[in-house]
């Protein structure tokens, strides 16, 4: 099995061009929103940013803080995803395709860990939770599968090193998906 | 995009499905009590077991359930078999059969145009697939047990 930070060097977070062509489009696309033109306002247009949830991401998964760690990758799929829309819905090539697929993963994530008391189903809605469990259940790493198992019966295991692999892969994948569409890489 | 997916049943005819053994983990004993986390879809008309070229099956969450939908390229970041492969990771797929288990070590072969997956796989499999993107196969090949 890998270690947490070899899976995470292997992802476009420790990409530093990856990473900075990101958070310049993240940042531009916020500033529009606003008006903002001025180099300085683009600077501190948000409180997160990509370049600093990408060393959060990785350092909480280096000190084991997993439930830290999948925090962090759902505050950066909605400062990204939703960057487009401005409000708290994916728009843009977020929508398009496979890539929607993964952000609703994404979301999925993010819905279990930002709504902790979220325990039952309303309006014909079903607790995160259980929607996240039947995702992990489906998956085909073996220990997010094993996890997913246990997690019916106890909900406080979601923040384990299984749950943020999972997470990271998927961020990983759309992040991946996303700069190629939006072409923010040049090829060489 | 996968257009149908919320009309389709959950497996494609003919399929095999199985579980991802990730580098190291030996294949359990007694097939597992959940859902097959693999699948793969053979050639029309292939009978060797032992070695074989077939499509990537991954399961997907439509608006009626879980579906098994061919892997395209551009998925492969997706999931965790096909990301290790990408990696070189040795992944192999354990499928229970009326024969006992029969565990495959998996590599990446050609992929495949979305024009060229009915003639080879049939007619379900190119609906099920992406348009755009080619579709991932793998080459499977059997391990002593």
């Amino acid at each position: 099995m890998k270690t947490w930070r070899e899976a995470f060097d292997a992802t476009w977070l420790a990409n530093d061009e990856s990473v900075a062509a990101l958070d310049h489009w993240v940042r531009g696309t916020l500033a529009a929103h606003r008006g903002l033109d001025d180099i300085h306002a683009i600077e501190s247009v948000a409180p997160w940013s990509v370049q600093t949830l990408a060393r959060s991401i990785g350092a909480f998964g280096d000190a084991q803080q997993w439930l830290w760690c999948i925090t962090a990758v759902a505050l950066m799929q909605e400062l990204i995803f939703c960057a487009e829309d401005g409000g708290l819905d994916p728009a843009g090539i977020a929508t398009d395709s496979d890539l929607a697929r993964v952000v609703d993963t994404l979301r999925a994530i993010r819905n279990a860990v930002v709504h902790p008391a979220f325990q039952r189903g309303k309006g014909g809605n079903e607790a995160p939770m259980v929607r996240l469990i039947n995702l992990l259940e489906a998956d085909d790493d073996p220990e997010v599968t094993e996890l997913a198992l246990n997690l019916p019966e106890a909900w406080s295991y979601l923040g384990e090193r299984p749950t943020a692999t999972y997470a990271l892969r998927k961020l990983d994948a759309a992040g991946r998906l996303f700069i190629e569409r939006k072409r923010l890489i040049k090829r060489r | 995009m996968v257009a149908t997916a919320s009309a389709l049943r959950e497996e494609i005819d003919g399929q095999w499905s199985g579980y991802w053994l990730d580098p190291g983990r030996p294949a359990p004993l007694a097939p597992p009590t959940y859902r097959p986390t693999g699948a793969i879809l053979r050639r029309i008309g292939e009978t060797n077991r032992h070695e074989l070229v077939c499509l990537d099956l991954v399961l997907v969450e439509s608006v009626s359930g879980f579906v098994w939908l061919p892997l395209s390229e551009a998925g492969r970041y997706t999931y965790a078999h096909s990301l290790g492969l990408l990696q070189h990771e040795p992944w192999r797929l354990a499928i229970w059969q009326s024969a006992g288990v029969s565990v495959y070590e998996a590599t990446y072969a050609e992929s495949l145009s979305p024009s060229e997956i009915a003639a080879l796989y049939g007619p379900e499999a190119q609906a099920r697939a992406r348009p755009d993107r080619p579709a991932v196969q793998l080459r499977l090949r059997r391990l002593a047990s």
